[in-house]
C-alpha cells in the first residue's frame, strides 16, 4: 500500500470538491493539498446541471428576497442563521468565478444577465447558456490547474474514512486502473462526494452518483440529517429521466395536460394570468409542480408513452431563434434522446428524482461531528435547503460552502494535533475488508440487487407517501441488506480496473443511505416540503415535526432516527403561497 | 500507482482505417506532382535562355506522349488540391460575420472556389492574349 | 416489450493481469429502438459479463466520459443508438491512439498533463478583486471564445488524428484548441505566454490539417480551426523572435 502525507485531503472534484481544494490552496499555499476523485474531475455530475447559479445583482432583487424565497422554498426547515450566512455571499462568488473566465450570459450591453427559476420573487439565476454546471466545472477545473499545491489522484476511489476517537486520520482509496491501495494520511479532509439520486430508478443523476460518501461519512459517526427529502423534478424525459431544465420554463415553456390545460392553475398554482409572473403556474417550486403531475396522473390526464405516462411541456412559443440561443443543450437533448424537435412539438415530460436535500450535518463552514471532516455540496446539509431545495440554490451552494469548507480545513490542518501514529494498522484492516468482497464465487448478482433496491424506493418513498408502503420498503431493504452480506457473485476478480467491485462496494453504502431515507421518511408523520404523505398526515405539523430528522448507523441493523430542533431567526413559519394574484 | 500494463497499440498501416486519411494523404501527395511541374517548368525557362536548340528538345519532351499525360496529371493534382485547400481554407480564419449571423464554412469554401475559378479564367485570357 | 429486437456487440477485450494482446469478444444483447450503445454495454454488464470495462457517466453527452470507436468511428457510446446499426453488428473499441488500461477504457493523462500545460484560465491584467464586480463582455465578444470553451474533454478528436497518434509529444487538437479559447477572450492577458508552448512543433505546427478532429468533435468546438487560426499568429512571433535575435546580435 502507498502511503502519502497531505494536509488536506478533498474527496470529490465535482463543483464542491474544485471549490474547496481552490479555497485551501489559496488560503495556504504551503499546504499540500490531494485532490482524490473517482472520476476525472471534469467528468462530475456537476458539469451536467443546466440551468443556473443564484446570485443577487438584479436591481429590483435583494439578499432579504433570495433569504426568504430559499426558507419559505424550504417550508421553514431551513437553518436561518445559515442561509442569512449564504445568501450574502452568493454574488462575490459567482463574481470570482467571472474573473476566472466562467463564460455568465450577458445583456447586450455587456452586464451579467440573470433568469428567473422557480419559486423566485425577482430574477436571480446566473447562467451560462442552458450549461451552467458545465461552464463552472471546467472554469473551476481548469482554474485549479493554477495551484502547484493541488494533487490530483484522478481516478482514485475513496473506499474509507479512516477515524478513531472521533478524529479523521486519513483517507483509504483505490487507484481503479491498477486496483493498488493508496494511504492518505492527513489531519482534514472535505467530503464532496455528492448525492445519492441512484438509490432511485428513475433519476437525473449521473452514473456516478451513488451516495457512497453518506454511506461511509454515516459509518464513521456523524450521522445523516434530513434524509426523507428528496428532490423530484418535474421536468424529465420519460424512461431516461434526463433532465429539461426549470429555466425552459423560466424563458418561458408551459405545461400541458392530455386535455391542452395549463394543469397547475388546477393545484394551487393559479390563477394563468398575467404570464409570467414569478412563483405561479410553470415558476411554481419543484415539490409543487412534481406533485402536482402525481395528481393529474392519478386522474388519467396524462399522455401515454412507451416509457409510461408524460406530460407535455411546450416551448413552440418562444421560437427557433431563442431557443437556439437561450436552450441549445435541451434542444440537442430532445432531438437526440426523445426524438422531438421542440421548435415543432411538445416535449414529453414527468418527473424523476433530482435532489437529495439531506446529508451529512455540518455547520456553516462545513465540519461534522468527527474532528478533521468537513462536507461541502450536495452531500453535505448545511440546512440551506431544509424541506425543498429552490432550483439555483445547489451550484451557489458548492461555491459558497465548499470555500468555506476548503478554508476551514486548511486552518484545522495547521493548528490541529499532530497525526496519530498507527493508521497504517487501521488501513490495513479496512483494505482487507473490502477486498474480501472478492471474494466470493456465490450469492446473487450485483444488478438483481441494486434493481431491487431501486424498485423499492420509487415503490414506497416516491412522490407521494403512506405508511404502509414506507413500512414495506423498510422492509425489502433490511432483506437486501441481509442477502447483500451473504455475498455478492461478480465476474470479476482481477484488481485492475474493476468497475463491478466498486460497484458493489457502491451498492453497500446505498443499501444504508436508503434505509437512512426510508427511516426518516416513515417517522415524519406529516407533510413539509417534498416529503408528501397521503394517509391521513397530509398537512404540515409545526408543533410535532418543525425538526430536523438525524439517521444513526446501527451496523447490520437499520438506522436509529432522531429529530433535532431547526434554527429560526427572524421568519417565523408562514404559509407557503404560491400563485395567487399577481 | 506502478503495477498497470497499458497496452499500446501499433501506428503501423494507420491511413488504411479510415478514407479520409487516404484522402489527406491523396492531397499531401499531389504537392509532389506539384513541385515536380514546377522543375519541369524551371527546366523549361533555363532552356529558353540556353537558346532555341535546348528550348526545342523541352517542347518536344512536354508534347511528346508522356508529356502530356504528366500535364494532365498535373491539372489534375492541381485542381484537387486547390478544392481541398480551399475547403480547409476556412479554418484558417477568424470566423466571418455578416451583422449579427456568422458566415458558414460552405460559404466561405464556395467563396473562394469562385474567386479561384475567376483568377484561372483571367489567366488563361490573358495567357492567350499574350500568345496571339 | 414487443419492438425488442436482436443484435452483436463485438467488443474489444483486454485484461493488464492475464493478456498480452487485446482480443474481440461477441454477445448478443436484445434492444429497443431508444437503447444507445452505452446502454448495449451496460446490459452486457448487469446480465452477460460483469467483467466489461467501460466509462461512462452522464449519459447525456455533456462529461465526456464514453468515448470510444464504434464501428472505427469516435464517437460517445451514449450517444448513438442500437438501432442505427442493425442488422449489421456494432464493434466497439478503446479509443485510437490511446494507451488501453482494460477493456474499452483507455488512459486519458497524456491529454490532462497537456492540457495543463497550455495556461487553460484567464490570466487577468489588471487582476480584479470581486469588490470590482464583473467584467463587461458583450455577447458579441462572448461569440469569439465560446464555441471553442464547448469542450467537453471526450478526446474524440486525438482519436481521430493521425498526427497524435504519430508524434507522441504533440499537444493535440483539444488542448489546442482550450489554449486559443482563453486566447480570444476578451477578458485575458495571457496570449505571449501562451505562445511559447503554442509556437513549436509540439504546438500548432504539429498540425498538418488532416481536419478530421472537427467533424468528429460532437460540440462543434472545431479544433482544427481554432489551432490554424493561431499559424499566422505564431509565424510573426517567430519573424519577431528572429529580428530581435538579430538586433541584439548586431549591437
Ligand atoms: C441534471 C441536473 C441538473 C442540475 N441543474 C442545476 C441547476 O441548474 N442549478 C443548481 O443550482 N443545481 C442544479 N443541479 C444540482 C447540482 O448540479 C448538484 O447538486 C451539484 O452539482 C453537486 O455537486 P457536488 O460537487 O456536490 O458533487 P458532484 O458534482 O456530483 O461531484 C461528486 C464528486 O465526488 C467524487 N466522488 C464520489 N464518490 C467518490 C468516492 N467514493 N471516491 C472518490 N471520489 C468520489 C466524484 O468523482 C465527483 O468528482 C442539477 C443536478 C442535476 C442532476
Ligand atoms: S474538441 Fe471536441 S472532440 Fe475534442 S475533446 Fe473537445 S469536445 Fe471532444
Ligand atoms: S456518458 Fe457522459 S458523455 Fe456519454
Amino acid at each position: 500500500m502507498q502511503t502519502i502525507d497531505a494536509d488536506v485531503v478533498v474527496i470529490g472534484g465535482g463543483g464542491a470538491g474544485l471549490r474547496a481544494a481552490i479555497a485551501a490552496a489559496e488560503a495556504d499555499p504551503d499546504a499540500a493539498v490531494a485532490l482524490v476523485s473517482k472520476v476525472v474531475p471534469t467528468r462530475s455530475h456537476t458539469v451536467a446541471a443546466e440551468g443556473g447559479a443564484a446570485g443577487v445583482i438584479h436591481p429590483e432583487d435583494h439578499p432579504d428576497k433570495h433569504f426568504d424565497d430559499t426558507v419559505s422554498g424550504g417550508d421553514w426547515l431551513c437553518e436561518q442563521d445559515v442561509v442569512e450566512w449564504f445568501v450574502g455571499r452568493c454574488t462575490p462568488e459567482m463574481t470570482q468565478m467571472e474573473h476566472w473566465g466562467c463564460p455568465w450570459s450577458r445583456r447586450p450591453d455587456g452586464e451579467i444577465n440573470v433568469r428567473y427559476f422557480g419559486g423566485m420573487k425577482s430574477p436571480r439565476s446566473w447562467f451560462a447558456a442552458d450549461r451552467t454546471g458545465f461552464h463552472m466545472l471546467h472554469t473551476l477545473f481548469q482554474t485549479s490547474l493554477k495551484y502547484p499545491s493541488i494533487r490530483r489522484f484522478d481516478e482514485c476511489f475513496c473506499m474509507d474514512l479512516l477515524v478513531e476517537d472521533g478524529r479523521l486520520r486519513g483517507v483509504l482509496a483505490v487507484h481503479v486502473p491498477s486496483g493498488d491501495s493508496l494511504l492518505l494520511r492527513c489531519r482534514a479532509a472535505v467530503l464532496a462526494t455528492g448525492g445519492a439520486g441512484r438509490v432511485y430508478r428513475q433519476n437525473t443523476n449521473a452514473g456516478i452518483v451513488t451516495g457512497e460518501g453518506m454511506g461511509m461519512a454515516l459509518a464513521c459517526g456523524t450521522g445523516l440529517r434530513d434524509m426523507e427529502f428528496v428532490q423530484w423534478h418535474p421536468t424529465t424525459l420519460p424512461g431516461s429521466g434526463l433532465l429539461i431544465t426549470e429555466g425552459a420554463r423560466g424563458e418561458g415553456g408551459i405545461l400541458l395536460n392530455r386535455h391542452g390545460r395549463r394543469y397547475l392553475q388546477d393545484h394551487g398554482l393559479g390563477p394563468v394570468d398575467p404570464w409570467p409572473r414569478p412563483r405561479a403556474m410553470e415558476l411554481g417550486p419543484r415539490d409543487r409542480v412534481s406533485q402536482a403531475f402525481w395528481h393529474e396522473d392519478r386522474a388519467g390526464r396524462t399522455v401515454p408513452t412507451p416509457q409510461g405516462t408524460a406530460v407535455h411541456l411546450d416551448l413552440r412559443h418562444l421560437g427557433r431563434e431563442t431557443l437556439e440561443e437561450r436552450l441549445p443543450q435541451i434542444l440537442h437533448l430532445a432531438r437526440t434522446f426523445a426524438a422531438v424537435d421542440p421548435v415543432e412539438a411538445p416535449i414529453p415530460v414527468r418527473p424523476a428524482v433530482h435532489y437529495t436535500m439531506g446529508g451529512v450535518p455540518t455547520d456553516r463552514h462545513g465540519a461534522t461531528a468527527v474532528e478533521g471532516l468537513y462536507a461541502a455540496g450536495e452531500c453535505a446539509s448545511t440546512g440551506l435547503h431544509g424541506a425543498n431545495r429552490l432550483g439555483s440554490n445547489s451550484l451557489a451552494e458548492l461555491l459558497v460552502f465548499g470555500r468555506a469548507a476548503g478554508e476551514a480545513a486548511v486552518a484545522h490542518a495547521r493548528n490541529g494535533p499532530a497525526p496519530a501514529p498507527g493508521v497504517e494498522r487501521q488501513a490495513e484492516a479496512a483494505r482487507r475488508r473490502w477486498h474480501a468482497l472478492l471474494e466470493p464465487h456465490h450469492g446473487e448478482r450485483l444488478a438483481t440487487l441494486r434493481d431491487a433496491m431501486q424498485a423499492a424506493m420509487e415503490e414506497g418513498v416516491g412522490i407521494v407517501r403512506e405508511a404502509e408502503g414506507m413500512a414495506r420498503t423498510c422492509e425489502t431493504l433490511a432483506d437486501l441488506r441481509a442477502r447483500y452480506r451473504r455475498g455478492v457473485r461478480l465476474d470479476d476478480t482481477g484488481r485492475a480496473f474493476n468497475t463491478e467491485w466498486l460497484a458493489t462496494l457502491e451498492l453497500g453504502h446505498a443499501l444504508k443511505v436508503a434505509q437512512a431515507i426510508a427511516h426518516a421518511a416513515l417517522a415524519r408523520r406529516e407533510s413539509r416540503g417534498a416529503h408528501l404523505r397521503s394517509d391521513g398526515y397530509d398537512r404540515r405539523d409545526d408543533e410535532g415535526f418543525l425538526c430536523h430528522s438525524l439517521a444513526w448507523d446501527q451496523g447490520e441493523e437499520p438506522p436509529r432516527i432522531d429529530h433535532t430542533p431547526v434554527t429560526l431567526t427572524r421568519s417565523a413559519p408562514g404559509e407557503r403561497v404560491y400563485g395567487g394574484p399577481a | 500507482m506502478t503495477s498497470t500494463r497499458p497496452y499500446i497499440r501499433s501506428m503501423k498501416g494507420w491511413w488504411r482505417r479510415h478514407p479520409a486519411y487516404r484522402w489527406y494523404l491523396l492531397r499531401e501527395a499531389t504537392s509532389v506532382v506539384i513541385g515536380l511541374y514546377a522543375l519541369c517548368l524551371l527546366w523549361g525557362m533555363t532552356a529558353l535562355l540556353l537558346g532555341p536548340g535546348a528550348h526545342d528538345v523541352w517542347r518536344a519532351c512536354v508534347q511528346s506522349l508522356p508529356g502530356r499525360v504528366f500535364q494532365l496529371l498535373a491539372l489534375a493534382a492541381f485542381a484537387w488540391h486547390a478544392w481541398t485547400w480551399l475547403r480547409l481554407l476556412p479554418l484558417t480564419l477568424a470566423p466571418l460575420r455578416l451583422g449579427r449571423h456568422r458566415i458558414s464554412q460552405t460559404r466561405v469554401h464556395r467563396a473562394a472556389l469562385g474567386a479561384w475559378a475567376l483568377t484561372s479564367v483571367a489567366l488563361l485570357v490573358a495567357a492567350a492574349g499574350g500568345l496571339r | 416489450m414487443s419492438d425488442t429486437r436482436t443484435i452483436v456487440l463485438e467488443c474489444l477485450r483486454y485484461h493488464p493481469e492475464r493478456d498480452e494482446a487485446p482480443y474481440h469478444q461477441r454477445f448478443e444483447v436484445p434492444f429497443t429502438p431508444e437503447m444507445s450503445v452505452l446502454e448495449g454495454l451496460q446490459y452486457i454488464k448487469d446480465h452477460l459479463d460483469g467483467s466489461l470495462t467501460f466509462r461512462w457517466s452522464c449519459r447525456m453527452a455533456v462529461c465526456g466520459n464514453c468515448g470510444c470507436m464504434v464501428n472505427g468511428e469516435p464517437v460517445l457510446s451514449c450517444q448513438v443508438f442500437l438501432r442505427d446499426y442493425h442488422p449489421g453488428c456494432v464493434r466497439v473499441e478503446p479509443l485510437d491512439h490511446f494507451p488501453i488500461q482494460r477493456d474499452l477504457a483507455v488512459d486519458p493523462s497524456d491529454f490532462l498533463d497537456k492540457l495543463a500545460q497550455v495556461a487553460p484560465y484567464l490570466i487577468p491584467d489588471p487582476v480584479r478583486t470581486p469588490e470590482d464586480g464583473p467584467h463587461r463582455q458583450t455577447p458579441q465578444q462572448m461569440q469569439d471564445y465560446l464555441d471553442t470553451s464547448a469542450c467537453i474533454n471526450c478526446l474524440l478528436c486525438y482519436a481521430a488524428c493521425p498526427q497524435y497518434g504519430l508524434k507522441a509529444d504533440f499537444l493535440g487538437p483539444a488542448a489546442l484548441a482550450l489554449a486559443h479559447r482563453y486566447n480570444a477572450d476578451s477578458r485575458d492577458a495571457g496570449r505571449a505566454r501562451r505562445m511559447e508552448v503554442m509556437n513549436s512543433d509540439a504546438g500548432v505546427w504539429g498540425c498538418t490539417l488532416v481536419g478530421r478532429c472537427s467533424e468528429v468533435c460532437p460540440k462543434g468546438v472545431d479544433p482544427a480551426g481554432a489551432i490554424n487560426r493561431n499559424k499566422p499568429a505564431a509565424a510573426l512571433d517567430t519573424l519577431r523572435r528572429l529580428l530581435q535575435s538579430g538586433r541584439t546580435c548586431t549591437s
